[in-house]
């Protein structure tokens, strides 16, 4: 790991970051993240783990750019996140990060292909169509594809969120709870899809999980407790692999 | 994002509650319709009376003592070719009030001491019998040609020709009846004797030199064209037969002037009811907001996911602005197919205790299609920018 750290640029840094979050006109306030520096380099599949509430998601939603920290830095490919416009952000988001959510948050009235079309369409990406159906291919859902989500199963709903975040190649896959709605198959055949998209197609992963068997399969397990970084583990035979 | 993306997503978002959307466009759809018939109506109605006014025609002048009497003697000035060879025809009148009585009817009505010329000038026709001819006028005849009201009042369907009536308690024979007429200074519930009888007979007033007084000359132009050299004619020949040195002791009134005046007043009115309808226009505006403000409360996880997905504000805001657009033009279109078919359906009509006429020009459909877009622009937009304010975070949470 140290050998290759050198030459890449971490493709995600964060420095320093605590997020506030207010409630009750201020009187009461949640530290959701406390001091947080965290450093990820290209092609990594890390795990974070830790309790509800330690501040798991709040970390994801900074990382993917729909939030940002209240105090800190953090840099996405050496950009400057904290400084950035809405569109900014917005274009971050409809570009850089793929999201997969814990529940598929996939638009009801839309078919599995026109879903997967959506981030391209915010933008404005050439072959929409052609890259969807590829997308959907590579989820084993090309048979799926007019199907409404209501229509479809939960792993087939998840598999669609995986190909609406995949299809836009992605710096960095965030994967929040991904497989947390599913049972043991679909969790596995879920797990498979994201493994090979690390190890193939060479794509930063960050999954966020509270079961064992999920984290196995990063290289990296960070563990969060309140809002602080308690453990940051790299299995030595992953730097083999 | 594309118009095209954008129309499609506006789509999208409608046809997911049809029934909410229908009910948006109701309110837009009654705007447009008022808007539409009430400016049809008030377009229609100026034509209407325009026409009326028109028919008395418009090569007509009438001329109106304001100072010294006007007499029979300025009547025969004015008739002198010589001097005013742009008039066709001069026609004097006397008004007063009476009652005619006859067996066991009475009724009051205006009594017109006038001279034949009057029947040219004012394009009238007879129903029966003849007019006031010039014997009549030379021998101050007791004959009246009777209003066809008048007629209808004192012999209900029956032929009055050569009946005897009492006129303030002297005897008439009535010569001929009016066709009746609508309109402006219609004279259906008039009747018409001889100037000099009128005078003689009738009225009390008397002037010195032994001329005879009259109350109202009306005098035909030889056409439209020649109305302003037959003002002026009228006005040097008074002004010498009155020996006048400075201001007129007499004014000349334009038909045409007077229709002008009135279609000004008559634009106002249209615009009015413009106004009128334009409120029911803005109350759909309102319930467009509404709904829209409901959507985007219940649409918040949608909002969320699209920005999720790397939509921009002007994203979002362009979403359901367009949405708005297409409610209020939708709404505009049918609105203005009712409109014009309401239009349509009443022109002419006799209803609720009226005549209706209406004219559907092409400005007006324009002008609502115009309005009701920028409606759905003015009322979309505040709904839009909530959408678009949402935090995504939060939006996502939102159940
Ligand atoms: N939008 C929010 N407003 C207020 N408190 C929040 C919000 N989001 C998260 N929190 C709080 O921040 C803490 C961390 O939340 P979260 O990151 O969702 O934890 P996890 O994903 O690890 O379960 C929790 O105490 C949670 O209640
Ligand atoms: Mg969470």
């Amino acid at each position: 790991m140290s050998t290759t750290s050198t030459k890449d640029a971490p493709v995600i840094q964060i420095r320093d970051v605590t997020k506030i979050y207010e409630m009750g006109d201020g009187t009461i306030q949640v530290r959701a993240l406390d001091g947080v520096s965290l450093d990820i380099s290209d092609g990594e599949y890390v795990a974070i783990m830790g309790a509800s509430g330690s501040g798991k998601s709040t970390l994801m939603n900074i990382i993917g750019c729909l939030d940002v920290p209240t105090e800190g830095t953090y840099h996405i490919d050496g950009q400057a996140v904290e400084s950035m416009s809405n569109d900014r952000l917005a274009d971050i988001r409809s570009r850089k990060v793929g999201f997969v959510f814990q529940t598929h948050n996939l638009l009801p009235r839309l078919t599995a292909l026109a879903n997967v079309e959506l981030p391209m369409m915010y933008g404005r990406w050439p072959n929409r169509r052609t890259r969807a159906e590829h997308a959907l291919e590579l989820v084993n859902l090309a048979d799926r594809m007019d199907h409404r989500p209501t229509e479809l199963s939960g792993g087939q709903q998840q598999r669609v969120g995986i190909a609406r975040a995949l299809v836009k190649e992605p710096s960095v896959l965030l994967a929040d709870e991904p497989t947390g709605n599913l049972d043991t198959s679909n969790t596995t055949e879920i797990l498979n899809i994201i493994s090979d998209l690390n190890h193939q197609n060479g794509i930063t992963v960050i999954v966020v999980t509270h079961e064992r068997d999920v984290a196995a399969r990063a290289d990296r397990v960070i563990t969060l407790s309140d809002g602080h970084i308690i453990s940051d583990e790299t299995r030595p035979q992953a730097t083999a692999a | 994002m594309s118009p095209l993306d954008i129309i499609r997503t506006s789509l999208y978002s409608l046809s997911s509650n049809r029934l909410r959307a229908a009910l948006a466009l109701l309110g837009i759809v009654l705007g447009v319709c008022s808007v539409i018939t009430l400016m049809s109506i008030g377009r229609g109605s100026t034509d209407r009376i325009t026409e009326l006014i028109q028919g008395l025609g418009s090569n007509l002048l009438t001329v109106i003592p304001s100072g010294e009497p006007l007499t029979l003697a300025d009547v025969d000035a004015l008739n002198d070719p010589l001097y005013t060879p742009s008039i066709k025809a001069v026609a004097p009148q006397i008004g007063t009030f009476g009652t005619i009585h006859v067996s066991n009817n009475t009724t009051q009505t205006s009594i017109t001491g006038v001279t034949p010329e009057f029947l040219q000038v004012r394009n009238l026709e007879m129903a029966t019998g003849t007019f006031i001819g010039s014997p009549h006028v030379e021998s101050r005849a007791e004959v009246v040609v009777l209003g066809s009201q008048v007629s209808e009042d004192l012999f209900g369907n029956q032929d009055p020709t050569n009946a005897e009536v009492r006129i303030n308690g002297r005897q008439f024979r009535v010569v001929g009846v009016l066709a009746s007429q609508t309109g402006f200074g219609s004279l259906d519930d008039q009747a018409l004797i001889p100037i000099t009888t009128a005078y003689y007979r009738l009225s009390g007033q008397r002037i010195p030199g032994g001329n005879i007084s009259v109350d109202q000359i009306s005098v035909q132009a030889r056409d439209v064209e020649s109305v302003d050299q037959a003002i002026e004619e009228i006005e040097t020949v008074l002004r010498l037969s009155h020996r006048l040195t400075d201001a007129d002791d007499f004014t000349v009134f334009n038909q045409q002037e007077i229709l002008d005046t009135f279609e000004e007043t008559n634009q106002t009115l249209v615009v009015f009811l413009g106004a009128v309808a334009g409120i029911s226009l803005l109350v759909g505006g309102i319930g467009i907001m509404n709904i829209m403000l409901v959507s985007v409360t219940e649409r918040t996880r949608e909002i969320g996911i699209r920005q999720a997905m790397g939509a921009k504000r002007r994203d979002i805001v362009a979403q359901f602005v367009t949405e708005a657009v297409f409610l209020t033009f939708g709404g505009g279109i049918i609105g203005v197919i009712a409109g014009i078919t309401l239009a349509t359906a009443i022109d002419g009509r006799f209803l609720i205790g009226a005549e209706w006429n209406t004219r559907v020009t092409n400005d007006i459909p324009i002008i609502a299609l115009i309005v009701s877009v920028a409606v759905g622009l003015f009322f979309g937009i505040y709904p839009a920018v909530r959408a678009a304010r949402l935090n995504p975070i939060e939006a996502l949470r939102y159940e």
